[in-house]
This record gives structure tokens, sequence and C-alpha cells, in this order.
């Protein structure tokens, strides 16, 4: 494994402070734009890139570079995201994390009715970020981190703690569900 | 279209297709105008999120991460050092160590050759006469300072034949 980001992260084990500094310029943002697509506020997000980052910190004596760095790094802050969504008294109702269940929700049809939160997307005239708000969180991430990130179905099955087929379904029901969206959209 | 190959064309964009199932949808895209259609919708949405507005790393975000972990390197500086801490201890050491033995090995020597002293003057001795019995300093001794201690020895012995002598005498 000899990314530049490992080798940054392996200069800061070693004690260059440095290395963490340029750990953050280069993903700060990036796990921004990710979780905030996860919780939805913007507040919120920011106090979860210090966390992950914080995370980052305390772990750095113990890292193995076993992985991309961001692989570890969208873990990392997907899991923060994730322990922020069960928290009591938030997250809407579409902010499921009946993981299992949500993994194992029969493929809808292509040609199908659109889901209720699809159409309530085209209702309110939302764009994309909408359509996107109102997917699962485990779809978006999934996507997110396919599309966006570029981690292979292996790298997001790790960052998910989910199989590579459940993944594959996730993505392809975002993306679809997206896809539907859009073209809702154009009609509109 | 049947999900399973709309699903295909999920695995396709993400290049997580087989190569030889790859080649025969991308052969079978040639021929389905409405395949290749569905294709390019599904890679728009990729394209749309990707170019979705990102917006700039707050300050206040870095700083607060800041304030965060000196927080918690204040007290775990004491309790547990860094993994360099030893390293930096290990080096400061062996400094001292070289420093030691410089100054065992080259000083006295330096000390006897350089100072207008040390070449103007033989080594003390308690009194003339008795600087044959004392070792005489010589172009050897780079452990000159472990064997002060034989020299003192020597020394005493002389300063007893000297009473002996005065007590005779």
């Amino acid at each position: 494994m000899a990314d530049d980001d490992v080798r940054l992260m392996l200069a800061f084990r070693d004690g260059d402070e440095r290395a963490f500094d340029a750990l953050f310029e280069r993903w700060a943002g990036r796990v921004l734009r990710f979780v905030e697509r996860i919780v939805r506020e913007p507040g919120v997000a920011e106090d979860l890139v210090q966390e992950t980052f914080l995370r980052v910190w305390r772990a750095r004596e113990r890292y193995v570079p076993e992985a991309r760095f961001s692989t570890w790094l969208f873990t990392i802050a997907g899991n923060a995201a994730r322990n922020e969504l069960r928290r009591p008294f938030r997250g809407a109702a579409h902010d499921s994390l009946d993981l299992a269940a949500e993994d194992a929700k029969p493929e809808p049809a292509a040609d199908g009715p659109a889901s209720d939160e699809l159409v309530d997307a085209r209702r309110t005239g939302l764009g994309l970020e909408a359509a996107l708000a109102q997917l699962p969180a485990r779809q978006r991430e999934a996507l997110w981190l396919r599309a966006v990130e570029g981690l292979s179905y292996a790298e997001v099955a790790l960052a998910l703690e989910t199989s590579e087929a459940s993944v594959k379904a996730l993505i392809h029901r975002a993306r679809v569900a997206l896809a539907r969206a859009a073209g809702e959209r154009g009609k509109a | 279209m049947s999900p399973e190959l709309e699903a295909k064309l999920s695995l396709l964009l993400d290049g997580e297709l087989a190569p030889e199932a790859a080649a025969a949808l991308r052969a079978e895209l040639l021929l389905r105008p409405e395949l290749a259609a569905r294709l390019a919708e599904l890679e728009a949405v990729d394209r749309d999120l990707r170019e979705l507005p990102a917006r700039q790393v707050p300050a206040a975000l870095r700083a607060g991460l800041a304030e965060r972990i000196r927080r918690e390197a204040g007290p775990l500086a004491e309790r547990a050092p860094r993994r360099t801490a030893p390293r930096r201890w290990l080096a400061a050491a062996a400094l001292v160590s070289a420093a030691a033995a410089l100054a065992l090995v080259v000083l006295p020597k330096l000390r006897r050759e350089e100072s207008p002293l040390a070449q103007a003057e033989p080594a003390p001795v308690p009194r003339a006469g008795l600087a044959e019995a004392a070792p005489a300093p010589t172009d050897e001794p780079d452990v000159a300072l472990a064997e002060d201690l034989p020299v003192i020895e020597v020394l005493d012995v002389l300063a007893e034949l000297d009473e002996l002598e005065v007590g005779s005498g």
C-alpha cells in the first residue's frame, strides 16, 4: 500500500505533525461533502469532520496501512455519521438504519411506479440534492463513495461493513432512483 | 428493459463487470439505442453528483479541531510520551556519551600538547627526585583520566616513603 496519503499517514504515525496538516488539507473538504450528504445539516457535518480527523489523530500510533487511506478515512467518517443518525430525536423516517432490512429490499421494477420519496422530490421541484436526500442513507453513502470518491465495490463494502453483493444492489438502486428523479424533473 | 440488464449497466459503468460480460454488453449497446440511452442516463447521475457544488472548509472547523487536539494532547503527553520521545532521549544520551568519550580521550592529550602550561611544565610531582618513581608524562596516555587513579596511588606511596625517610633521618 504505497499511495501518497498512506505515506503521509505513516509519517504522521512516526511523529511528523505536518503530515497530519497535509492530510487535513487534502481530505477535509471531501469528508465534509460526504458527511453533509448523510446527515444533511451543515453544522453537524462540520462537527463530524472534526470528529473524523480527531479519530485519525487518536489512531495514529496503531495505524497499519491495510487499505487505501481514503477507504480508511471514509470508513471512520461514515461510522461517525451513522452514530450521529442513531442519536435519539434525530433522523427523518427515510434515514432508515435498519441496515439488514434495507440491504434486503427487493429490487424495484424499472418501469414500476416511482417511490413516494421520489414523487415528493418531483412535487417539491427540488433538484438532485433533494432527490439524493430522499434516498435511504445507505444508498446515498454507497453511491457517493463509488461515484464521487471512486471507491471500488470492495472498498465501499469495507466502509459500510457489508458485502459486495449488498453494495452492488445499494448503488444500483440509488442510481436508478436518481435517474428516474432526473427524468421527472426534466418533464416538470 | 429487464432489471437484470439494467443492473449490468451499473456494473459496466463501475468497471465491475467481468471482461467477457463487459465485451458482450458493449456489443449489445451498439445494436440497441435504448440501452445506450439508459446507460447515458445512469452515467449522468454520477457526473451530476460529482459536479454538485462544494463549499470551503470553514476556518473555524480547523481551529476547532486544533483546540480539541490540544485538549487531548496535554494529558496524553503527560501520561504516555509519543513514540518519538524515547528516540529523542536515546539520541540525547548518545550525544552525551560521545561528548564524555571525547573528553576522556582527546582533551587530556590536547591539554598536554597544546596548552603552553602543559608544554612548559612537567607533570606536577611532589618534589624533585621522586619524579623517576612517578609515571613520567608520555605521548601515549590517551586514556589519561583513567590512569589518574594509579598516579594518585603512587603519589600516596611516595608520600609514605617520604615520611619513613624523614623518620629514619
